[in-house]
Formats: C-alpha cells, structure tokens, sequence
C-alpha cells in the first residue's frame, strides 16, 4: 500500500523539490502552502492555508481523513526567517516568526498525531536548523523559534512514543533558497565555516536524513535533532 | 446521540474493556475509571473525531473549561453526555 504523506510549506524551495521527490518514488502526497502552487505532480493534493490558522488547519484534517482515512507522515517544512539585529526587530516580526514557526509547527504535530494514533502508527519530521547550536548573532528570534521546535519535538516524542509515533527533527545547514536570499554573502560564508564539513547544503542532504527518520526501521529512534554539515 | 459517539469511541479506543453492555453509570476516567490518561487521551480524539463525523462542526473536548471544573465531566458516560451536550448546543 502506498504510504500518505503531508508536507507543508511546499509551494517553493525544499517542500516544492519533497514534494517531486516522493510522488517520484510512489507515495500519496498532501501539501500545503498560503499561495496556490504552479505545479501538478501525480498523486498530490495541494491545500491552501495558513499553517498558523488552527481552523484552516483542523479543516484540512478533516479533508484528508474524510477522502483518505489517514496519513503516515508528515513533514513539519514550512518556516520563514528573519535576520535583524534585536534592537531593531519589531513585535510584528516575532508574532510573524513564531506563528508559523512554533504555533503552526505544534499544530500540524497535534492534528497528525489524531489521525496517526488510531493506526499506531506515525513518523513526524520537523525543521530545525543549525542556528539554533550555533548562536549566530542577527537570528534571535529565527533561532529560539527553532529550539522551540527542538523543545516540541523532544517532548512530543515522549508523549506520542506509546501511539507508535515517532518525531525527530533535522537542522538544516544554509542551502541556496528564498529563505536566505537576503542574507548577505559574507554574513552566509562565516556560517558555512563554523560547519566541520564548509559547503553550502543541497535539497538532497535534507531528503537523505529525512528518509532515515521515516523508514520502518527507524521505529527506535525519536526525538533526535540531526544537523547537517557537522555542526 | 451523543451518548452512542461516547459508547462507540469507548470500544474503538479499549475494545477489550468496552463493550455494547456499557450504561450511564459506566466509569470512564477518574477513581473508579476504565480508561488510564494515555488511553483518556486517546478515547478523547477518537471522540472528536465522530463528533466531527455526526454534527461536521470540529470540536475540542478537552479544553481549559473542562479541565478546570469542579467535577470532571469525565467520570461517566452521563457526565460526560450532558457536557458535550452543552457544548453542541453553544456550537450549533
């Protein structure tokens, strides 16, 4: 039977390429985004949502258990960033990051974990980054959303281990998306060098730890942060 | 019938402990309860969920409210009917 997959954020960048990734290889995939998507692959259903919306999200749910029973995975992609000095950011911004971040990261756990614990079964994967052990000046409140998400995915292991569920997380290194196109090249470069392995991060290294979390023989391993690039 | 969401999420979460045979009185949750918090949590999304079916409204059972009253709507199959009751009602 082919496994059911969510993933968010994928109208771009990594949700756009996991999105084409798993379709490839068979699965039924569901993803959302707030903008319409300029794509159709075989076996995908896209919603339009704002992750942070917890009717749209409950909404969704009902969608996905109404016309497909269940899912098997999901896969926590969307997030946004923000590189400000502290002393210039704005509430707005961090009600911004944190929404999507944090409340619409808990919120798809919440809602997955429903549909996942009736068939004791359920692999989560969330987004974290290397942000977070490398305490880089500039992403304070990009980087405490992600130890959040390091929070909610350790305890949501303890919590979700009896229904069969696992939930890990995966730190990505900078890869070449909308989501640091801002950022400065010399402010990216530095990062890069505090990493044991200096290069930039391709989609591929993310899908490599992500199929690791969600394959069957990963049913002894949950709340683990994997970072990429040595960090 | 709120009362036959109850008694059918009761079976599908714990089939082994419940069957048709459940009453009014049945204890659910608390002392003299059936259902340990793991297996509470889970009869409660099972709940949700037919509630969500039945009535097409999405429905939290267990929120602040609930939690906070002085006799848990969780100790029987009719405390917890008359609650949820008044929670389709306010909804609908």
């Amino acid at each position: 039977m082919n496994r059911k997959i969510l993933i968010t954020g994928t109208s771009r960048g990594i949700g756009k390429y996991l999105v084409e990734y798993y379709t490839n290889i068979g699965y039924v995939v569901f993803g959302c985004s707030r903008s319409k998507v300029n794509f159709d692959f075989k076996n995908y259903t896209h919603f339009c949502l704002d992750i942070s919306d917890e009717n749209a999200v409950k909404i969704m749910f009902k969608e996905i258990r109404k016309y497909h029973n269940h899912i098997d995975i999901l896969i926590n992609n969307a997030g946004i960033a923000s590189l400000n000095h502290s002393l210039l950011t704005t509430i707005d911004t961090i009600k911004n990051i944190y929404s999507i971040n944090v409340f619409g990261t808990f919120l798809l756990c919440r809602e997955a974990a429903k549909l996942m614990q009736k068939n004791k079964f359920g692999r989560i994967v969330n987004f974290s980054t290397v942000a977070v052990p490398l305490k880089i000046e500039g992403e304070a409140i990009y980087a405490s959303s992600k130890a959040a998400v390091n929070s909610l995915t350790q305890i949501l292991a303890k919590e979700l281990a009896d229904f069969g569920i696992t939930i890990n997380a995966v730190g990505p290194t900078p890869i070449k998306t909308d989501l640091i196109k801002s950022v400065p090249a010399e402010k990216i470069n530095k990062l890069i060098n505090k990493q044991a392995i200096r290069r930039y991060g391709e989609y591929i290294d993310i899908v490599n730890v992500i199929d690791f979390f969600i394959q069957p023989e990963s049913n002894f391993i949950t709340g683990q942060i994997i970072y990429l690039g040595g960090v | 019938m709120i009362r036959d969401l109850i008694i059918r999420s009761l079976i599908e979460t714990d089939p082994e402990t419940f069957d048709n045979s459940l009453n009014d009185d049945t204890p659910i949750f608390g002392t003299k309860g059936n259902l340990d918090s793991l297996g509470l949590v889970s009869f409660l999304v099972n709940l949700e969920q037919n509630i969500e079916d039945k009535y097409g409204i999405p429905i939290t059972i267990a929120d602040e409210k609930a939690m906070s009253l002085k006799n848990s709507p969780f100790r029987t199959i009719n405390t917890l009917s008359e609650y949820l009751n008044g929670i389709i009602n306010e909804n609908e």
